[in-house]
């Protein structure tokens, strides 16, 4: 008889992990269009939005300090979860929107969408199923992988630098600076999701402020490394490209391979399914508010069938319309999820403790 | 249960396989390009067109007429029942009569063709695209191959400039709109490179001989290795191996003067035999080779801020280092530099001298 160790926790390093991988991986797939033609001035965005995301983090970090735990047979904490669900799976639609599209654009256009969609679910779902420990471990994997392609992508991409790609901050004002800082803040940020994800990190995890922090200034400096690579690589060539990383990549080479796409894609795909992994995760954490874990199953795999077909009508002209204006509801909506309730939790928290000492 | 998600693995599996099956093409229903030559006639838009027989590797040219660069190319399928893979086009050539419009729409097409190859080398024919892309040596075509490899002799010798399609587009999308292409010649049976040519705005304005193209590679620490033969009275000829040192060019706006520096290292490769050569005769050699980079530099300047061209991309050298003067000078940038003054700082060492230095009568 086989008998499965199942730990349902993580360590304070798997989640920082889960985090960096979920935060950096909007590198591969941003458009150029998304940042309004400025990778440079999006270097000093990136360094504000991770910025402002660590600040935002400060609340969840001391709800996991104070081992808050809401209770979620409680109305509010219904409403909340419902809230969570809403949230997470527009982030999925999102994500998988971004994955997609650039597929069909530039990775695979030949490829049927929905199925390149499903395939990724089912992985997803599986890992989300799993439970958190898996996916502690699976980060732990793509981490190594990610950081073999990156640095062998960035180091050949090298090859590619011309001096006469140099640029001056702000040439032309502070309004993409800004933009791009909203909209790299929202594909970048994982907090409505980590607020879940922390009720799962070990309770005696040591340092876990310091590791978070750590790995976040990390996932702040390979996002500006690649930016400040696109634009010494490609130059003027970039106002061309869809996909700034994605064109480092092909361009660049190291004997016998004559482009690094494939490491590209490797690296992509995997972080891409962490991300969503541990957003579905998040779903069916929050979902077990209302119902069991079965029927929180079944109800995770009728809501990803969903998304996957939201996402095949997206797919195209219509989502290239309509996803740039949803990122200021994602704006809003992060800080409202990943800072401002666990604000709130806190507070409440702190009163009724301090009631209680009264009484 | 278990049973059930069994069958649902299968036939999502089964789905992905059929998926992918369904929109790939197999390789022997490829026409596989190697390069493409562009012309204008009076009909317009040729394009000539190097495809490979994966069977045998024989190479074979096809040509077709388009109103646009993709509906020439796309019906490269009525001539061969195939579907065209870009993948593999290792170069394009444009014909002399190719205009701005002509070149704008094929470059376009290869940048955002999703599958072209990314590394495309460019080139401009002497004449025409055609006869580069049918050039024959020996009654055989010549490889596309060994075209596309015509212009990595930068590194060897210096005389030609490595163009790929990426860098075309930097430096033509750049305020000062400058582009280079090395230029294609066929003649007694071979293909040689002439030149190096200027673009401004996508529009031929001059070429650069191959002193020229080295200097300015000089000048701008791109030379690794290079060869200029003096032909002088004391020496007879004299051939010398260049190595670049360094080359920097920096522009005082306010002054409108530039300074260029280039700093060589040389050593001599042969002198016409006989000539008596003492140690203290090589400060000459090194002096007559400073004199021969200025005049080749002077010819330089005139064929390009001459003609308003700013080849040293001396904008992105105010646009960096004083960025509000740039704001002030970029609406009459291209006029400004007509009238630059160039100020040569050239430092040449011979710094080996060979086996001989004073051959044997």
């Amino acid at each position: 008889m086989v008998i499965y160790m199942i730990n349902e926790r993580i360590s304070g390093s798997q989640f920082s992990i889960i985090v960096f991988l979920a935060s950096t991986n909007f590198i591969f797939s941003i458009t150029n269009s998304a940042l309004n033609d400025n990778i440079y001035d999006s270097i000093i965005s990136t360094l504000l939005a991770f910025a402002l995301g660590m600040v935002l983090s400060v609340p969840l970090l001391l709800i996991y300090k104070n081992k808050i735990r809401p209770d979620m047979s409680s109305l509010p904490a219904k409403i909340l979860s419902a809230l969570y669900i809403l949230y997470f799976a527009f982030s999925v639609v999102q994500d998988l929107y971004s994955f997609v599209s650039m597929a069909q654009n530039t990775v695979f256009p030949d490829l049927n969408t929905i199925v390149f969609s499903l395939g990724v679910f089912v992985i997803c779902l599986y890992g989300a199923f799993k439970g958190i420990e898996v996916l502690g471990r699976a980060a732990s994997v793509v981490l190594i992988i990610f950081i073999v392609g990156c640095l062998i992508i960035m180091c050949s991409s090298l090859q590619l630098y011309s001096p006469i790609n140099r640029e001056v901050f702000f040439y032309n004002g502070f309004d993409d600076f800004n933009k791009n800082m909203i909209t790299i803040f929202s594909k970048s940020s994982f907090l409505p999701q980590s607020l879940v994800l922390l009720m799962y990190v070990n309770k005696d995890a040591k340092k876990l402020s310091a590791k978070y922090l750590s790995w976040t200034i990390g996932g702040a400096v390979v996002c500006m490394v690649f930016f400040y690579i696109c634009v010494l690589t490609l130059g003027n060539f970039l106002s061309f490209q869809q996909y700034p990383v994605y064109t480092i990549s092909a361009l660049s080479s190291i004997n016998p391979l004559q482009r690094l796409d494939i490491i590209f894609n490797v690296v992509w795909v995997c972080c891409i399914c962490i991300r969503i992994s541990a957003s579905l995760f998040a779903v069916l954490q929050c979902l077990q508010a209302f119902v069991n874990v079965k029927v929180a199953r079944i109800i995770t795999v009728g809501l990803s069938a969903l998304i996957v077909i939201v996402v095949e009508i997206l797919s195209g002209n219509t989502g290239m319309i309509i996803m740039p204006t949803l990122i200021s509801v994602s704006f809003v909506s992060i800080i409202i999820l990943g800072a401002v309730i666990p604000l709130s939790m806190l507070c409440i928290n702190k009163i009724k403790a301090s009631k209680g000492g009264k009484n | 249960m278990k049973k059930f998600k069994i069958i649902l693995v299968l036939i999502l599996v089964l789905g992905i396989i059929f998926s992918f099956s369904g929109c790939t093409v197999e390789v022997y229903q490829r026409l596989i390009i190697k390069a493409v030559g562009v012309d204008v006639d009076e009909q317009g838009l040729v394009l000539t067109i190097r495809t490979v027989n994966l069977e045998d590797e024989k190479e074979t040219n096809l040509t077709v007429r388009g109103d646009s660069t993709y509906q020439a190319l796309s019906s490269l399928s009525l001539q061969s029942g195939k579907k065209q893979m870009y993948s593999h086009n290792g170069s394009i050539v444009f014909g002399s009569n190719v205009s701005d419009l002509v070149m704008k729409d094929t470059l376009d097409f290869f940048i955002r063709y999703f599958k072209s190859h990314s590394r495309i080398k460019l080139f401009r024919a002497e004449n025409t695209a055609e006869e580069i892309i049918t050039a024959k040596t020996d009654d055989e075509i010549i490889p596309a191959d060994k075209i596309s490899y015509m212009c990595t002799s930068q590194e060897n010798i210096g005389w030609v400039m490595n163009v790929e399609i990426i860098d075309f587009i930097n430096t033509s999308f750049g305020e000062g709109q400058i582009g280079f292409m090395p230029v294609l010649k066929y003649s007694d049976d071979r293909l040689h490179i002439k030149g190096n040519a200027i673009f401004y705005n996508y529009q031929y304005q001059n070429i650069l001989d191959n002193d020229q193209t080295m200097t300015y590679l000089a000048a701008v620490s791109k030379l690794k290795e290079s060869e200029l033969t003096l032909d002088t009275e004391q020496y007879g000829k004299v051939s010398c191996q260049l190595y670049n040192d360094s080359g920097k060019t920096e522009i005082d706006v306010d002054k409108k003067e530039v300074d260029i520096n280039i700093n060589l290292n040389a050593s001599i490769a042969s002198i016409t035999l006989g000539k008596s050569v003492e140690l203290s005769d090589f400060k000459e050699i090194e002096k007559l080779l400073i004199d021969k980079i200025k005049s080749n530099l002077d010819e330089l300047i005139q064929k390009s801020y001459g003609e308003g061209c700013d080849i040293f991309f001396l904008y992105k050298n105010v646009y960096l280092k004083n960025t509000d003067k740039w704001r002030e000078l970029e609406p009459n940038w291209n006029s400004l530099i007509k009238d630059l003054k160039f100020n040569y700082n050239i430092k040449c060492h011979i710094n080996r001298l060979g086996e001989e230095n004073r051959p044997s009568n």
